[in-house]
């Protein structure tokens, strides 16, 4: 069930109105909000409702038992043992056609054949954010930092569906406690909600969903048939694209449990005003940030060791996360850029004293970072090394007309970059404004936006980008 | 990320950041009165789209979500219309995409698809309209980047992929000039969508192409209803309506003097799919061999490994392995959409002697 369908919307009218009905029967409404989970996630495929049903046993089970456990060696074990089952179950739907593949051709290129069953492997939507998610609270709990939560409030917590298919990846310690004191009904964050669900629909319909059929798609599709200058604002406008169709998502996500209750943690913050590849870790999938950080570069050792130690344990974190995002060398390579990046500004940035910012400096740092980023992006999106490759010599080399880079393709990318640089109160301001008025004008200005929307956007429905990771 | 590097604070447990900032700030409202907003924004929503809700319920399969659907969105278009509700949606449409010239030029094509396509011959291009040379066979025409063959690859969803695939191989020959339209979701079962016999009579008058590449069959497993009734895909009612409609489109696409190229379906992950799809393939075979200008180009084994099942992972040219089809084990990734174009390239240029490597 995609968030901009009428599907969702006929769904989401009968959660919301059933939801705050059962709010005051704490067991009634877990049960109520398990139900239109699964049933949202048997909406793209029936099928893997077990292996959500299987991550979340396991990881419950697995938490109790580290919380039980009389010995550390014990616990630790446990831990290992849910983690194995979490990665096992990632590596089997998403990694092994890549694995094998890559594996197959590294030995064809010696001379062997090896016979490798290459099985067709159908990837669960979802997978790597669930996953994460029921990872995470195992993790806490092996940490001290969290106790196992009530089977209910668990299996709530693991399958949510707002965030269920695509992030943002919320922590048990700030969905847990939501769960045991329910929310309140008198004080709903409904014009923040409401101002989120259209910033998000507007990103996806309208920018995102019309930079990809007018010039992006086909720029990396058949990189061959196109100028410089249209492979330049192709790449501009993937950035802006993947932007918009991802923060989208988590913004309609988190309007979505804002209006049942529910607060989920900020994703994005104006990711492309960025000054240094650092500070766009920390506005970029920032629920993606934090879980690498806190559970893979922490645990690696972190900045706790020499400087080469970090640089490892950066690049590491980096290139492991690009492969979170796909099962392809273009990731890891995405991934190992990111990570090179980060570990040669940490090299200057310990060598040099700062130096006062300036204006013009902070104009330089935004736009080199912008362009570190989306040379990233190309790898990102081409779906093979020779295509990026492509991409990035007809850059430098393909004179000619740019007849596809239409004023429509400009004005959107000119939009979406620029939604970085507006100030944060004026969205504040605006949601105080919504807040006095009569709810027949909130309603009237919801619907008319609804038609506005549905009226600019191409026709058809995009699945969001972020889906397939 | 890495925050702990840069001495930034932490966020406290259990307060996500979104709400630690705005807990003074955002303005609150009781759950019934967000309810009440909630519902009257999508009724409000709902009234100002309904011609467009009405044509995305009809574009559903038959079958009880279409039924269900078609409940909700006929009245709601009533009302709307009566209470003229539909005027802004139809104004801004009128300033975003204008309705180009030709469509209304031309006569009306018969709008109930009930009828069976048999019956209602395709329109053929009006005869005030410059009509298209004959266009010569393949023999007699030489192809040069002076005059470049003129070629339309067009279909469903497929050609999202295997479309762009083709016109970049065809501009490498250098004496072809190519096009691709792919409308998604669309086939011969449901021409109250896309009429594709009258889309590709239109081309006369506008690309005028020679050749015509044609891949569609993915979105007709479906329901048809002729004359009040609804046939499953698979019945004998509907296989002999479904072959007399690629019957009809291959005859008019033969008095239309274009060489055609059509594409059956590459066999899919899902047997059931699979089998549908052979049964459309065997029909497409059948029906093209009855006409010297179409050829059917079978892409079936082109995509099963060497057991002749489906296979997800093919080598390509250089031996390496590489992954041929989207995760819905339907459509392709590039590196399918070039292995199928450079067969089809083949094909067009053993016909018309156009040089590739």
């Amino acid at each position: 069930m995609l968030f901009p369908t009428v599907q969702f919307a006929v769904f989401f009218a009968v959660v919301l109105t059933v939801s705050w009905a059962l709010v005051k029967r704490p067991v009634a409404w877990k049960l109520f909000l398990l139900a239109a989970s699964y049933l949202f996630y048997a909406a793209w495929d029936w099928r893997f409702t077990g292996l959500l049903a299987g991550c979340t046993v396991i990881n419950q089970a697995a938490a109790i038992g580290i919380h039980r456990a009389s010995t550390d060696r014990r616990r630790r074990w446990i831990l290992g043992g849910a983690i194995a089952a979490d990665l096992g179950v990632l590596a089997w739907f998403k990694y092994y056609g890549f694995f094998v593949s890559s594996f197959t051709n590294l030995l064809g290129r010696a001379g062997l054949e090896p016979s490798m069953p290459l099985f067709d492997i159908l990837l669960p939507v979802g997978i790597s954010f669930f996953t994460f998610q029921a990872m995470s609270y195992v993790i806490d709990v092996f940490r001290g930092k969290l106790e196992p939560a009530p089977h209910l409030d668990t299996a709530v917590f693991v399958a949510f569906f707002p965030q269920l298919v695509a992030g943002p990846i919320v922590r048990g310690s700030e969905m847990l406690p939501q769960l045991r004191s329910q929310p309140d009904a008198q004080r709903i964050e409904a014009t923040r909600a409401f101002g989120l669900i259209l910033a998000g629909l507007f990103k996806k319909v309208v920018i995102a969903n019309t930079l990809a059929t007018e010039l992006v798609d086909s720029v990396f599709a058949t990189p061959g048939a196109h100028s410089s200058m249209e492979i330049l604002f192709g790449i501009y406008g993937y950035a802006v694209q993947i932007y918009a169709d991802f923060s989208a998502y988590t913004d309609i996500a988190i309007g979505v449990a804002l209006l049942l209750g529910f607060r989920f943690p900020q994703n994005f913050n104006a990711p492309y005003a960025a000054t240094s590849l650092r500070d766009f870790w920390r506005r970029w999938h920032m629920t993606l940030s934090r879980w690498l950080r806190d559970y893979l570069y922490i645990s690696l050792g972190g900045n706790r060791g020499g400087k080469l130690f970090t640089y490892r344990n950066l690049m590491i974190t980096m290139v492991l996360g690009g492969l979170w995002h796909g099962a392809a060398w273009t990731f890891v390579l995405w991934g190992a850029l990111h990570g090179g990046g980060l570990a040669i500004e940490r090299f200057f940035s310990a060598r040099r004293e700062p130096r006062p910012s300036t204006t013009a400096g902070r104009i330089t740092q935004r736009i080199v970072t912008f362009h570190v980023v989306c040379l990233g992006w190309v790898l990102f999106r081409a779906d093979s090394l020779g295509t990026a490759g492509e991409v990035l010599t007809r850059l430098f080399t393909a004179g000619g007309p740019a007849p596809a880079v239409t004023p429509t393709i400009l004005l959107l990318i000119a939009i979406g970059i620029g939604m970085q640089y507006v100030p944060r109160d004026l969205g504040t301001r605006l949601e105080v404004a919504l807040g006095r008025w009569r709810p027949a004008a909130v309603a009237g200005t919801l619907g008319v936006s609804l038609l506005v929307l549905d009226a600019l956007g191409p026709t058809g429905v995009a699945p969001f980008i972020y889906f397939q990771f | 990320m890495h925050r702990e590097l840069t001495g930034d604070q932490p966020t406290p447990e259990g307060v996500p950041p979104a709400a630690a900032g705005s807990v003074t700030e955002a303005p609150t409202m009781p759950a019934r009165r967000v309810i009440a907003i909630v519902l009257g924004a999508l009724v409000i929503g709902a009234l100002l789209n309904a011609q467009s809700l009405l044509e995305t319920a009809e574009r559903q399969p038959f079958g009880t979500t279409r039924t269900v659907a078609m409940a909700f969105a006929e009245p709601l278009a009533r009302i709307s219309s009566t209470l003229r509700l539909d005027h802004p949606r139809s104004a801004i449409d009128g300033v975003l995409h204008p309705q180009p010239e030709l469509v209304v030029a031309e006569p009306e094509p018969e709008a109930t698809s009930e009828a069976p396509a048999a019956v209602s011959s395709p329109t053929p291009a009006p005869t005030t309209q410059p009509s298209p040379s004959p266009s010569p066979t393949p023999t007699e025409r030489v192809v040069t980047a002076e005059e470049p063959l003129r070629v339309y690859v067009a279909g469903d969803s497929m050609v999202g992929q295997f479309g762009p695939a083709m016109v970049d191989l065809l501009d490498d020959t250098g004496v072809v000039t190519a096009e691709s339209r792919a409308e998604f979701a669309s086939g011969l079962t449901r021409p109250d969508f896309i009429d594709w016999p009258s889309e590709i009579s239109k081309l006369a008058v506008t690309s005028d192409p020679e050749v015509l590449v044609f891949i569609i069959g993915g979105n007709d497993p479906q329901p048809m209803k002729l004359d009040g009734v609804v046939y499953e895909p698979g019945d004998d009612a509907w296989v002999e309506e479904y072959t007399s409609r690629v019957a009809s489109f291959m005859a008019q696409l033969d008095d239309q003097g274009l060489d055609v190229y059509w594409v059956g379906m590459p066999i899919a992950r899902d047997a059931d799919y699979s089998a549908k799809m052979e049964l459309l393939n065997g029909i497409y075979a059948t029906e093209s061999e009855r006409y010297e200008s179409i050829t059917f180009v079978r892409s079936w084994d082109l995509f099963a490994g060497p057991d002749g099942r489906f296979s997800e992972y093919l080598p390509n040219r250089n031996g390496d392995v590489v992954d041929m089809r989207l995760n819905d084990g339907i459509h392709l990734t590039t590196a399918g959409a070039y292995r199928l174009a450079r067969l089809v390239v083949a094909e067009i240029a053993s016909a018309w002697d156009l040089p590739i490597e």
